[in-house]
């Protein structure tokens, strides 16, 4: 489903801020996998899934998801794989905040001819799935954490993407929340999507649910379990 | 394309108080350009239509650098000049009707006679039976209103120079060909106005010259001149020359207005094209991040500056012309009318100037939405990690 082959990614080439993010890095994730990505803050973990959803390009190597070279697509066709393939769960949520729950979850959408019983009826399940329709007509800055959060994987969900890509998705949030938000995990696994999460919270280490365990230490994989 | 067009309203709305003021900013500056150049070309047509229909030549005496009456038989003179088609002595002036503050123009006409005016004839013939009987006017639309406001429907008592009182009757309202020109006259029978000027049964206001071949009016005007060194004699031209220079003057009163707009337009300008915030930045990020190509930002982006831009066009412009010709330019006009507050009211005519409107559209409404689009298409064509992180 995902292939990382000799992934190398460096930031700022032949200048004097020059930064090696990642180096030739390779794994691959199956259908329907959990894969958690581990490692300390610097070591790689979100370069990496900003590849894998063609936000970025390699310097060198190759990301292929379900055998489309996204390292290679177009900007235009880049946005296009995203709005169809992937639903991205930010650090900080990145919701617009000046925009209602709604309107937040079904941007994804926006851009896509859909009318509007259609656009409704894709918010209104994720909504309701995900216990935030309460919260429809609320401007995202005035939700709390968790509220933030559902409405952050509502919206990764709308347009139902084969997989899922979370980085660092419970480091704003407490104990509670991350367990709530590992329950979600455990249900869009139970749904067939692939997942990835780049974490370095020790609650989704050696996971049921997990597949897999890739730790990556100053670019590099040091370590990966099944 | 229309749940763009909804996100891109949205988007306004959420920055409700900052594309409110862009949007009152954009507004009253086409709304000032706007009615500077409508009345501005109201008033020059309706000055050129009023020129147009002056003499050729006008014939006035001086004496001691004032104008004087001038004896009305020098027109017979004038008249068998060659090239001289006709000349006619005019007897007309100003009479200041103080309870309005305003200056009536008086002007004498013989009933079934030759004036110097075609719109004159037109009114000496139609009301001729009337201009017959002793002591009637015929009185334009302006002067009706303002003497029926001070209550003289029917007459009205003139003050001669010796302090006597002369009744006329208004035997008439003329419908005015173009308003500036008379909206404020007064037509009389010629005799009737030498007696409420006081002039002399031989003498007239001034004498007004036509030529045949217009070719010819400088030679004739010269050698007018040269046979009666006492007078001043204007051509056509000169008059021309000397309302456009007044007008052009009372212009420039508008340039300081006219350049506070435009600067005020290209602050704004400036400050959607010299970048957007570190807000707009991240929203477009996460926009891409979502899925939107360049091509989908681009036009949210351009269905804001349209709504801001267009809409701030066209309600302006309905403002504009509002103000013009439904409130008749409060403040602006009497800036530009000068002395003529001193006449009786008029409604500006309607003369919309298509091109000026055209000119002002291409000036501002592309100019703030490429101002809108290249620094959103900038932030758009950055990969979308940079952005949001």
């Amino acid at each position: 489903m995902i292939e990382v082959l000799n992934v190398t990614k460096v930031f700022n080439p032949g200048r004097p801020n020059e930064m090696t993010a990642l180096e030739d890095v390779s794994f691959s994730v199956g259908e329907n996998e959990l894969v958690i990505l581990k490692g300390p803050s610097g070591s790689g973990k979100s370069t990496l899934l900003s590849l894998i959803a063609a936000l970025q390009k390699p310097t060198s190597g190759e990301v292929v998801v379900e055998g489309t070279r996204v390292s290679k697509l177009p900007d235009d066709f880049a946005a296009l794989f995203r709005r169809e393939k992937i639903g991205f769960i930010f650090q900080k949520f990145n919701l617009i905040p000046t925009l209602s729950v709604f309107d937040n979850i079904v941007t994804p959408l926006i851009p896509e001819k859909l009318d509007e019983s259609e656009l409704m009826a894709k918010a209104e399940r994720v909504m309701e799935e995900f216990s935030i329709a309460h919260k429809r007509y609320e401007p995202a800055k005035n939700l709390s954490g968790g509220e933030q959060q559902r409405t952050a994987i509502a919206r990764a969900l709308v347009n139902d993407p084969p997989i899922i890509l979370a980085d660092e998705p419970t480091a704003n949030l407490d104990a509670k929340l991350s367990a709530a938000f590992l329950e979600y995990v455990r249900r869009i696994k139970e749904e067939g999507k692939t997942i990835v999460i780049a974490t370095h919270d020790p609650l989704f280490f050696g996971l049921d649910i997990a597949d897999r365990e890739i730790e990556l230490r100053d670019g590099k994989i040091v370590k990966s379990e099944e | 394309m229309k749940n763009l067009f909804a996100f891109a309203l949205s988007s306004l709305t959420r920055r409700g108080s900052k594309n409110f003021f862009i949007f009152t900013i954009f507004t009253l500056m086409i709304f000032i350009l706007a009615a500077i150049f409508t009345i501005t070309h109201a008033l020059k047509s309706e000055m050129f239509m009023t020129l147009d229909a002056l003499p050729d030549i006008t014939v006035q005496r001086v004496v001691a650098g004032k104008q004087t009456d001038i004896e009305a038989s020098r027109s017979e003179t004038i008249a068998g000049m060659f090239g001289v088609a006709d000349a006619v002595p005019r007897v007309w002036g100003y009479y200041y009707f103080a309870k309005a503050g305003v200056n009536f123009s008086i002007v004498g006409v013989e009933a079934f006679g030759t004036s110097y005016k075609k719109s004159l004839d037109v009114v000496a013939e139609t009301y001729a039976d009337r201009l017959m009987e002793e002591n009637t006017m015929i009185v334009g639309p302006g002067v009706a209103e303002t003497l029926k406001r001070h209550f003289f429907s029917d007459y009205f008592y003139f003050v001669k120079p010796d302090g006597d009182l002369k009744k006329v009757t208004i035997a008439g309202v003329f419908k005015p060909s173009t308003v500036l020109e008379s909206n404020d006259i007064i037509v009389m029978e010629i005799g009737l106005v030498r007696d409420i000027f006081g002039m002399d049964d031989t003498m007239a206001t001034d004498i007004v010259v036509r030529v045949a071949n217009p070719e010819e009016i400088p030679t004739i005007a010269r050698k007018i001149s040269e046979i009666y060194p006492d007078t001043r004699v204007v051509t056509k031209e000169d008059l021309k020359i000397s309302y456009q220079n007044v007008f052009d003057y009372k212009s420039g009163i508008f340039l300081a207005l006219f350049i506070i707009a435009i600067f005020t337009f290209f602050i704004i300008i400036y400050d959607k094209a010299s970048g957007l915030s570190s807000e707009e930045k991240r929203e477009i990020g996460i926009l891409k991040a979502l899925g939107w190509k360049i091509g989908d930002i681009l036009q949210v982006k351009f269905f804001e500056a349209i709504v801001i831009s267009f809409g701030g066009y066209l309600l302006a412009v309905t403002l504009a012309l509002g103000y013009v010709f439904g409130l008749d330019a409060p403040l602006m006009r009497s800036l530009f009318m000068g002395y003529s507050v001193l006449k009786p009211p008029f409604e500006l005519p309607f003369v919309l100037d298509v091109g000026t409107l055209a000119l002002i559209f291409f000036a501002t409404v592309p100019v703030y939405i490429a101002a809108t689009l290249i620094p959103s298409w900038k932030a758009a064509t950055l990969e979308a990690d940079e952005v949001i992180r």
